[in-house]
């Protein structure tokens, strides 16, 4: 992510815009190959921080525009893991150091050479304390992994980031998008679900030249981004973008608020942004993986089928976390609700009683209970007959039983 | 979500009050300006830290409701000390419940801010969070913590990330957690609180229900920053006691020191060469660091213009030399001699001199960048007198309880009153016979003349026959 210092915009009216680099530009794409030559370069021995620094300082001083290339070496950085000196064992030794120093100190007046000596010579810590007793801060650390990428891949996650460094200041997002496939969009809402923002979704009609693709029109905000021009959910926002701008048509109006330079953003696919959210699955939790394998492993009848579709309510569109198949040919889908879904969870129990034919089965956390929802689930008709209780994130054994009872 | 005419319902969900069948003809206006229509969950919505206001404004007018937001409920708790309240904190106290228990105190550094806390906890007796600065407080509140309750102390921050009905958190990680902990406590001290007006840490304050607050600083309403958030988000400031009212008393007799040190012939040559460069680019370019952006402006005129390389780099020798020069190095060592068998911190502006006079002089430096079991382990053993020298740059300026620290030398630092009140404050805690004393090094005819006078504009140090200056 691009710092505030490392953003590169202008102002056009109330419009804020921000300079994209050309990422087919020759020099520039010289630029970042030599800025990613620094971290990909291969010995015995991996550099310390500081001679990484001193290597890269060169090439970021040396660019005409100093900003875009300390970006560029930004979000370089952001990709890079360091290890600790490994000659000595520093907070050990440093401590033998300064019992010394304090033994020393409480002998009376010594000179400062006097001490020095009596320290450097000791023989256990001599060879220690004759060198940097601080060996071991940050810049002396080691680059033990970098995540190497194409410089052209850098120079377009550069412009992306120019986005994202902007929406770090707005509070909601305005985007319309369109999908050729119900996948594609499902995709987008699981990120949406994956950062904990909310949305108000309605589908839009395709505009010509569109036909056959679905588009919806989403207002993405935190919870509390109504009551407060809280920066909290800038971060879910930005990280949030590439999952727009990875489908093929798209738009966005955010209102930008900075100190003295407020604005409004607007983008759309004629940008050329380039997503680097290519497959969901890096950001598949944990326990969505395993529920995975074990249902794969314990159930014989159903499989979980690919892409969930979703379900227009007339005014909004539902997206299922999961959709299963039994070996009858039956599907049913299921949705989850966790504890900060509290609102969604209530728009669908609405929506399925008034559809009790839905093939939604409907599982809750456990922790939404406490906002009254007890009552409400044990008088829901719906939810007896396909709702389940879970505690944050629902067993393959509780799941198949339900299904089970549909059949 | 349908509006039906039952009572009213609050819920908590991540950091906010989703409300349903508000009564809202029945509530006062300047609770309604604060409540919202949620048209994405239909109902209104409002931030957690107004769940007190609005219960008692539906109590007032009469109006049932269903409360789910709170999940907390009263503890017992047993105190495990013989101590009472001394007559500065009972004045504290008893202001901090006159102003229903959501109030802001103001008491020096060294006066028992944490015993007036664990009171509070005590007299309410609901889950509290406690909310500090530093991860060198988190567990130095926690320590303590457990040694008054007699029970374990939960902990959020630094890695850990274990929630008691008592817990301490960092302010950076209630910032991330409030969302999803702001309705399991009824209690909320910020300690240092003058830390929660920023737009980042204020969340921390307003995604909590938690309906009584405590606010502690030995500094409030310092270099212009805004109170109102401290009165949204904490309440008035209720109590305000100063370093002099309880010097001698509560608090060590102090004095202040101030050394002007003369530089090196080279390098008083050296500062004034690079410091010409640095101030004729500053007038030629028209900046004199009055506006907001200056700084910015400067380091993009560096950047940008030919001879801006080498302007910066003549900024930071005048900066190196004045903040660090070899006299001032000489003066510390004679100062660290002068005090043998007493408990000395050194405090310096930034990382680079306290690395380097930790170099040179063998001794344990604190920094952010000292990993969190060695700054431990540093602490303890400075307490217990294994180390008599910690040299510090910032990190020790408020808050950690070094009670043995009676000498201070202030190698360098920034114009900041706050800072400097804060850095006298750590050497004030009294013991028997303790007499501390601040040093303040000053580098003779250069900018940091103008930096000092700059922050010792507070009454702590404007005492007459208490402060000594000195030429070396």
């Amino acid at each position: 992510m691009l710092t505030k210092d490392l953003m590169k915009f202008r102002r056009r009216g109330e419009y804020l815009k921000p300079v994209f680099i050309e990422t087919a530009d020759n020099r520039l794409l010289e630029l970042a190959t030599e800025l990613l030559t620094v971290y990909s370069s291969t010995g015995e021995k991996t550099m310390t921080r500081g001679e990484i620094d001193e290597l890269a300082a060169p090439v970021v001083k040396g660019w005409h525009d100093l900003t875009v290339a300390k970006g560029l070496h930004k979000l370089i950085t952001d990709r890079c893991e360091y290890s600790q000196p490994e000659h000595f064992d520093y907070p050990a030794m440093r401590k033998q150091v300064f019992l010394k120093a304090a033994e020393l100190l409480g002998n009376g007046n010594l000179s400062y050479e006097e001490y020095a000596a009596a320290i450097t010579e000791k023989e256990d810590l001599k060879q220690f304390a004759t060198g940097d007793v601080f060996a071991d801060l940050p810049e002396n650390e080691r680059l033990s992994v970098f995540k190497t990428l194409y410089p052209r891949e850098l120079l377009e996650r550069y412009n992306v980031a120019q986005v994202q460094a902007l929406l770090m200041y707005a509070s909601e997002l305005d985007i319309k998008v369109g999908a050729n496939n119900a996948a594609e969009l499902r995709r987008l809402f699981k990120y949406l679900k994956f950062f904990r923002l909310l949305a108000k979704i309605e589908e839009i009609k395709a505009p010509a030249g569109c036909k056959g693709m679905h588009f919806v029109r989403m207002q993405v905000s935190g919870p509390a981004s109504m009551l407060d021009s809280l920066r909290k959910y800038g971060m879910q926002l930005a990280v949030f973008f590439p999952a727009v701008c990875a489908l093929p048509k798209w738009s966005l109006k955010a209102e930008i608020k900075m100190r003295n330079r407020n604005g409004r953003l607007v983008l759309d696919e004629k940008s050329g942004l380039v997503s680097h959210y290519r497959n969901f699955s890096a950001y598949v939790p944990e326990e969505v993986i395993m529920f995975h394998r074990l249902f794969k492993q314990k159930v014989e009848d159903w499989k979980i089928v690919g892409e969930a579709p979703f379900i227009h309510n007339g005014r909004e569109l539902f997206f299922p976390d999961l959709s299963f198949e039994h070996e009858s040919g039956q599907v049913f889908h299921l949705e989850l609700f966790h504890r900060w879904h509290r609102g969604e969870l209530a728009k669908r129990l609405e929506y399925c009683s008034a559809n009790p034919d839905s093939k939604l089965i409907i599982g809750v956390d456990r922790a939404l209970l406490k906002n009254g929802f007890d009552t409400e689930l044990n008088n829901n008709a719906y939810f007896s007959d396909k709702g389940f209780l879970f505690r944050d994130f629902p067993g393959v054994d509780r799941v198949r039983k339900l299904l089970n009872k549909q059949i | 979500m349908k509006q039906d005419k039952g009572p009213a319902k609050l819920s908590f969900e991540a950091g906010t009050l989703l409300l349903e069948n508000l009564p809202l003809s029945r509530l006062p206006i300047e609770l309604l300006r604060k409540i919202k229509w949620d048209e994405r969950v239909g109902c209104h919505r409002a931030m957690a830290y107004l769940y007190a206001p609005l219960v008692l404004a539906l109590r007032d007018a009469d109006c049932p409701y269903e409360d789910y937001a709170r999940e907390f409920k009263p503890l017992t708790l047993t105190l495990n000390t013989d101590f009472e309240l001394r007559s500065h904190q009972k004045e504290a106290f008893d202001a901090w419940k006159e102003a229903d228990c959501r109030a802001v105190t103001a008491l020096p550094t060294g006066s028992g801010k944490t015993f007036l806390a664990v009171n509070a906890i005590k007299h309410l007796s609901r889950p509290a969070l406690i909310m500090v600065p530093t991860i060198d407080l988190l567990q130095q509140w926690a320590t303590q913590l457990e040694e008054f309750f007699q029970q374990p102390i939960g902990m959020l921050g630094g890695g850990a990330k274990d929630i008691k009905p008592i817990t301490v958190t960092t302010y950076d990680s209630a910032v991330i957690h409030m969302e999803f902990i702001g309705d399991k406590f009824g209690l909320l001290v910020f300690d240092e609180c003058h830390h929660l007006p920023g737009p980042v840490n204020r969340i921390a304050a307003s995604m909590s229900i938690a309906p009584f607050r405590l606010g502690l600083t030995a500094t409030p309403e310092l270099e212009d920053e805004p109170t109102e958030a401290l009165n949204e988000y904490i309440g008035p400031l209720c109590c305000q006691i100063h370093i002099d009212q309880l010097e001698g008393k509560v608090l060590a007799p102090y004095a202040t020191r101030q050394e002007k040190v003369k530089l090196d012939d080279d390098e008083a040559v050296a500062y004034q060469e690079n410091r010409k460069l640095y101030v004729d680019f500053l007038k030629k370019h028209g900046i004199t660091f009055q506006q907001r952006n200056d700084w910015a402006r400067f380091i993009g005129l560096c950047a940008r213009m030919p001879d801006g390389r080498e302007v910066l780099n003549a900024f930071m020798e005048q900066k190196r030399i004045a903040r660090g020069g070899r006299a001032k190095v000489r003066r510390t060592w004679e100062l660290i001699q002068e005090h043998q068998g007493e408990r000395i911190i050194i405090f310096t502006a930034e990382n680079d001199t306290a690395y380097m006079l930790g170099r040179k002089f063998f001794m344990p430096v604190l920094t952010h960048r000292t990993k969190v079991t060695e700054r431990k382990e540093m602490l303890e053993m400075f307490r217990s007198g294994e180390y008599p020298v910690l040299v510090t740059s910032k990190v020790l300026n408020e808050g950690v309880d070094v009670p043995e620290a009676s000498v201070g030398i202030i190698v360098s630092g920034s114009g900041s009153i706050r800072e400097h009140v804060q850095r006298l404050g750590r050497i004030l805690r009294a013991s028997e016979g303790k007499q501390a004393v601040l040093y303040e090094l000053i580098s003779e005819r250069t900018s940091e003349e103008n930096v000092s006078r700059r922050r010792r504009e507070h009454r702590a140090y404007r005492r007459s026959g208490k402060s000594f200056r000195r030429r070396y």
